[in-house]
C-alpha cells in the first residue's frame, strides 16, 4: 500500500476532467502489488467518466479479449490504479460499476424475455445498490488443514483471471474440434487427452497462484515455486479443502443473478411466478451507451 | 467466452460498426464546431459533456435557419 502526497497543484489540472465518483476499495487497497496503487489518505478513489477515446478501446475485440481493453480504461479512469494487471478479483466489479455509473449514470436499462411467454421487459436496474452490495465483498485468508498446517490465500489478480479466460477459451476451442466429423478417432482421442490436461493444469495454476504463503508449525513457506510444486503433489482433500474454500468465496463475492417476479396474468399464460437473470458483465454489453 | 464462432463473428460485426458510429459522432462533433475542437480534444471528452456540445450545435442550427443566413 503506497500514500502519495501532492504539494504543487497542477496548473493544468482546471482543464482535466473531473471526478463524478468517489468510492472506497473492498480490499482496501490490500492485495494490489507495490506501486500499482496510491491510496488516498481518506482511502476513498475518485472516478472518473470515460472519454470517447477509451469507449472505442471498450469496442476493440482483440484488446477485450486480452484484457487491455479494461486494463487501459481503468487505468484512465481511476489515476490512482497505476497498474490495474494487478487488480484483485475482489475490487473488479466495483471499480467497474463504478466507472460505469461515472459515465453513463446510476440507472442502467436492462432489456430482458420472460422465461416461456417471451414477453419482452425493460427494467432499470439502480447501480448504486449493486455497488454498495459489492463494496462489502470480504475475503477470508486463512484456510486451516491442521493446527499446525496453515494455508493462507489471496483473491487472483486481473492478470490471472485474463490469463486463464484466454487459455479456458483456446481449450474449449480445441475440444469442439473434436466434435468434427472429418477428424480421425485417434487424433480425437489425442486432442481430448491433450485438452483434459489443459484444464487440469488451468485449476492447479489457479489454485496455485492464489496461495501467498504456508504456515507450517514455525516455518513460513512464501516461494512460488515450493508453493506450486507443493500443490501439484498434494493430497486430494487438501487440494479440495482449499478448492471448496475459493469457491465459497466466488460464491459470496460474485454478482448474483436479478430475481424477477411475474402478473397473475403473465403466470395463467405459462411464465413461472418467479425467475432469475444473470448479470451480464460482458464488457461490450455492460459499456455499451453510445451518445 | 461461451459464444460460438458465428455469434463471436457477429460480435465483432457489431462492435466494428459501433466503433465507427462513435467516430463519426465525434468527427461531426468536430466538424460543427467549426475549428472549436479539435478531434483529439473531442475523443478526450465523455459523454455529457459531448451531449451537451450536440445541444448547443442543434440550438445554434435552428437560431442560423429562423435567421435566414446561409447555412452549410
Amino acid at each position: 500500500m503506497q500514500t502519495q502526497t501532492f504539494t504543487k497543484p497542477n496548473p493544468l489540472a482546471s482543464y482535466m476532467r473531473q471526478p463524478k465518483i468517489y468510492i472506497s476499495l473492498p480490499s482496501n487497497g490490500n492485495y494490489w502489488a507495490p506501486n500499482s496503487i496510491i491510496v488516498p489518505e481518506n482511502g476513498q478513489f475518485p472516478v472518473y467518466s470515460m472519454t470517447a477515446k477509451d469507449e472505442l478501446l471498450f469496442k476493440t475485440p482483440d484488446a477485450l479479449m486480452n484484457g487491455q481493453a479494461v486494463v487501459d480504461v481503468i487505468q484512465s479512469c481511476m489515476p490512482n490504479i497505476k497498474n490495474a494487471w494487478a487488480c484483485p478479483s475482489i475490487d473488479m466489479d466495483t471499480i467497474l460499476i463504478a466507472i460505469r455509473m461515472a459515465t453513463y449514470g446510476e440507472k442502467m436499462p436492462l432489456k430482458h424475455n420472460i422465461p416461456v411467454i417471451n414477453e419482452e421487459v425493460d427494467y432499470e436496474m439502480d447501480l448504486t445498490v449493486l455497488l454498495n452490495k459489492q463494496q462489502q465483498n470480504k475475503w477470508i485468508e486463512q484456510i486451516a488443514i491442521d493446527q499446525n498446517f496453515i494455508i493462507f490465500v489471496r483473491p487472483l489478480t486481473y492478470k490471472h483471471m485474463a490469463k486463464t479466460n484466454i487459455k479456458s477459451f483456446e481449450t474449449t476451442r480445441i475440444l469442439n474440434m473434436v466434435q468434427d466429423d472429418s477428424v480421425p478417432e485417434e487424433k480425437k482421442l489425442e486432442i481430448f487427452n491433450e485438452s483434459f490436461s489443459n484444464l487440469t493444469r488451468i485449476t492447479v495454476d489457479l489454485v496455485a497462484d492464489s496461495i501467498f504463503k504456508i504456515v507450517i508449525g514455525e516455518e513460513e513457506v512464501t516461494d512460488p515455486k515450493f508453493i506450486s510444486e507443493f500443490i501439484s503433489n498434494s493430497d486430494k482433500d487438501i487440494f479440495k479443502k482449499i478448492q471448496n474454500h475459493l469457491s465459497e468465496l466466488k460464491d459470496i463475492n460474485e454478482i448474483k443473478p436479478l430475481e424477477f417476479t411475474t402478473t397473475e396474468e403473465q403466470q395463467a399464460a405459462g411464465a413461472p411466478a418467479v425467475y432469475t437473470m444473470p448479470l451480464s458483465f460482458n464488457n461490450s454489453d455492460f459499456f455499451a451507451q453510445g451518445f | 467466452m461461451n459464444l460460438t464462432l458465428p455469434e463471436i463473428q457477429e460480435e465483432v460485426k457489431k462492435l466494428d460498426n459501433d466503433s465507427k458510429a462513435l467516430k463519426k459522432d465525434i468527427y461531426k462533433l468536430s466538424w460543427f464546431m467549426r475549428g472549436a475542437l479539435s478531434v483529439e480534444e473531442a475523443f478526450a471528452m465523455d459523454v455529457a459533456d459531448r451531449l451537451i456540445l450536440s445541444e448547443i450545435i442543434k440550438e445554434n442550427m435552428e437560431v442560423t435557419k429562423e435567421s435566414g443566413l446561409p447555412f452549410f
